[in-house]
């Protein structure tokens, strides 16, 4: 009886583990390769057929994005995305659209799990430093023909718009968004209090600045770094260049020889890490978000923030009037010693619309294609741009009466500052991950710059 | 194990009836583990390319300092845990199953419900209370005057393993409480009121009858918060994201980092064993050490 029973439970154990073994194919040696892509093809060809002809003989399309619609009317690249969907929509009625929508930290979870299942929807965002893993799991489709035969769209965005979706040539996706990462908000009426008509242009001002502002009781920068990436995307990236210049983010890129145990790199951390013993941040700085940040500027607790260009239509929603009024945009001061060119500014496009390797089908992939264009042209940037957002499209009409005025003294500015990578929008994900978390030790003084320097540098020995 | 007197036809009954339970086991629990310890001999990002290495996964998770960090967090918020959840629980139960406490019933539903909210909603309420400007504690230190006390008390890395515990111990307290209060109502009254009639106190009661009586229960109790401390994820994700830096990392939360920002499945993979395989040993150990199975019968 005992016999019995065993044999049955792996007669069971057996069958499940066949039929749920035949599902992934990540795994398989290239010998089992043929055989795999013969039926991955003839999986496609189902299922492409059973989603066309599901309703009515539709052609679905389905799309992710870490936007939500509950955010249209405020945030200027979600209400010009959803309204060219939306307008694309209606000028397709036989395309059965379906939108995902979530939020940022929960879509690189689910992107990275559905890209590894085989599940990629047609349509999704890419971030800049993804897409080396991207190409190479073979997720996302070259569409550099598609651009090729449509210069006119193409040679439509800012110079050097495709750079961070660019591999070997080829392009996998088109930027939506572009951004400034690192601009410093300040509140002028308070700098006057200590003295300052305008934001400190060297560094030994502001660390001068810091010191009145601590005298006061005031917080000078507040940073909500949590969800850790801002420390990084707004601070390090162009506070690094300030000490590094453009040439050794280059080679750090391309791997040719530049490594972030380099003396400068160092320098920049320990810069860094000065200004933050100073009392230049909150103490909260590791246990606030990036949006707790912004209530404590509203409320006047802190003198300045650094923000991507994002913040302009929060600032211009959300603010109370007077610290509306009295904000004002400046970029962070030269420092000694550094680089040659000291006004800088990390920024570009970090974000991509891509299109899935899975279409395969060359009448949708058309349609996908055409769709990619109506969320990523004019359409999505003359709206994103009224709303005071900045668009990787380079010239977006819009009233420049309507706008946000910050939005209108950012453009003008903008013009004399040159553009430099930023670093968790071109760097490898695993580097970014080390360098993110150790930047939160770094600043509350856990971690000497040169060892934190050594833990970057490990990470991208290991990822190249 | 006892020969069963069971006749075939209910033996058969029995397997039937456990027959979809254990399917679906399989499917969710036993297969996945099976597939993990086969990603974990693979260099793999998630894609169709994946690199037999071996054993290097293991080796590198060996000498992997923040690995072992992370295990260590574990083990001391499994320790304060045991120490928080079952201590209190005991005491609570001991006073519940008392005369001189009244609405029994409304202290333990109270106690209890902790227990049924989700792990993210508690996490994000305490982080409530322990913001710097606006969270409860500082609050109330304020209020008494004791404002040098007031801390940002999720941004201490030397003490933010006990911080996040908090949260943790307030939440399970109830679910021991019931696990121990069914165990001591099972004891037999006369034992207690021999004991009064020979002069004990409350507290020797219930450390000299009461705890020896139930040890079998709180056996079972200290397994259950070690295995359930070993998984922990949610409450600190929510709470200080491993962080400052990576002070209050735990295995779980590493994992996930591993596996979907730094996108090394295969790496990931060996970690997640690696857990599987502590978590086995430790409540192995746990288990020896209460049974003690190397002690004759005489001994006791």
């Amino acid at each position: 009886m005992k016999k019995k029973l065993l044999a049955a439970l792996m007669a069971v154990t057996l069958a499940a583990s066949m039929t749920a073994c035949g599902a992934p194919q990540a795994v398989d040696d290239d010998k089992d390769s043929k055989d795999t892509a013969q039926t991955e093809e003839k999986k496609e060809q189902d299922s492409g057929e059973a989603s066309e002809e599901s309703t009515d003989g539709k052609t679905t399309i389905t799309v992710i994005c870490h936007q939500s619609r509950s955010n249209i009317g405020e945030g200027g690249f979600t209400t010009g995305f959803f309204g060219a969907l939306d307008t694309w929509q209606e000028e397709h009625p036989d395309v059965e659209v379906k939108v995902e929508e979530m939020d940022q930290t929960a879509y690189q979870t689910k992107i990275n799990s559905l890209g590894a299942s085989g599940d990629m929807p047609d349509l999704f965002m890419m971030k800049g430093s993804w897409t080396k893993t991207f190409v190479e799991n073979g997720w996302v489709s070259d569409i550099t023909a598609e651009l090729d035969a449509d210069q006119e769209w193409k040679n439509a965005y800012i110079k050097g718009g495709f750079d961070a979706a660019t591999r070997d040539d080829k392009i996998y996706g088109v930027p939506q968004e572009s951004m400034s990462t690192g601009m410093v908000y300040y509140n002028s009426d308070m700098w006057k209090e200590i003295g300052y008509e305008t934001f400190p242009e060297t560094w030994d001002e502001l660390l001068d600045a810091v010191d009145k502002f601590k005298e006061k009781g005031i917080t000078p920068f507040v940073m909500g770094n949590k969800p850790n990436w801002p420390a990084e995307s707004c601070w390090l990236s162009t506070l690094g260049d300030r000490f590094t210049g453009p040439d050794w983010t280059q080679s750090i890129l391309e791997g040719s020889g530049a490594k972030f145990t380099d003396e400068a790199f160092v320098k920049a951390l320990t810069a860094f890490q000065e200004l933050a013993q100073r009392g230049a941040f909150n103490e909260d700085i590791n246990s606030i978000d990036d949006t707790e940040q912004n209530t404590v500027y509203f409320n006047k607790k802190a003198a300045a923030i650094v923000n991507g260009t994002w913040f302009i239509p929060t600032i211009d929603n959300s603010a109370p009037e007077d610290v509306k009024a009295a904000t004002k945009l400046a970029i962070l001061p030269s420092v000694e010693g550094g680089a040659e060119n000291q006004k800088t500014v990390s920024g570009g496009p970090a974000w991509f619309m891509s299109l899935s390797s899975k279409v395969t089908d060359p009448a949708k992939r058309e349609l996908a294609m055409d769709l990619l264009k109506a969320l990523t042209d004019e359409r999505q940037a003359n709206v994103t741009a009224s709303m005071g957002g900045v668009t990787a499209w380079a010239n977006p009409e819009y009233d420049t009466a309507k706008v946000p005025a910050l939005f209108n003294e950012y453009n003008a500015m903008i013009k004399d500052i040159t553009a430099v990578p930023i670093y968790d929008a071109c760097m490898d994900a695993s580097v970014i991950e080390t360098m993110n978390v150790g930047l939160q030790s770094l600043l509350i003084g856990e971690k000497a710059p040169e060892e934190l320097a050594d833990e970057i540098q490990m990470e991208q020995e290991l990822a190249q | 194990m006892r020969k069963s007197t069971l006749k075939p036809k209910t033996r058969m009954a029995i397997i039937v009836c456990l027959l979809p339970a254990l399917i679906i086991y399989t499917y969710v629990v036993i297969l996945p583990i099976i597939n993990a310890f086969n990603y974990s001999f693979y260099n793999w990002s998630g894609g169709p390319q994946a690199k037999y290495v071996g054993w290097k996964n293991y080796q590198i998770l060996l000498k992997d300092t923040s690995f072992w960090h992370a295990f260590s967090n574990n083990i001391w918020i499994a320790v304060l845990c045991i120490a928080g959840q079952i201590g209190i629980a005991f005491v609570f139960s001991a006073l519940l199953t008392s005369r001189f406490v009244r609405f029994k019933k409304l202290h333990r539903v109270v106690a209890y419900f902790p227990a049924t909210i989700s792990a993210v909603v508690v996490g994000f309420t305490w982080s409530f209370i322990f913001n710097y400007d606006y969270g409860l504690v500082n609050v109330i230190l304020r209020a008494l005057h004791l404002g040098n006390l007031a801390k940002p008390w999720l941004d201490n890395p030397n003490t933010i393993i006990s911080v996040v515990s908090i949260p943790l111990i307030w939440q399970y307290i109830g679910y021991y409480m019931v696990i121990i209060m069914a165990a001591m109502t099972s004891i037999d009254p006369s034992i207690y009121e021999m004991a009064e009639l020979d002069g004990a106190t409350g507290v020797q009661k219930a450390v000299k009858i009461t705890l020896p009586l139930i040890k079998g229960s709180i056996a079972v109790a200290v397994m259950l918060c070690i295995a359930g401390n070993m998984k922990i994820f949610d409450h600190i994700y929510v709470m200080t994201n491993g962080g400052p830096g990576t002070s209050s990392m735990v295995m779980a939360l590493q994992v996930y980092k591993t596996t979907f920002i730094k996108n090394q499945f295969g790496y990931a993979s060996a970690m997640s064993i690696g857990i599987l395989v502590l978590s086995l040993g430790l409540v192995g150990i746990s288990r020896l050490i209460i049974t003690r199975p190397w002690r004759k019968e005489s001994d006791y």
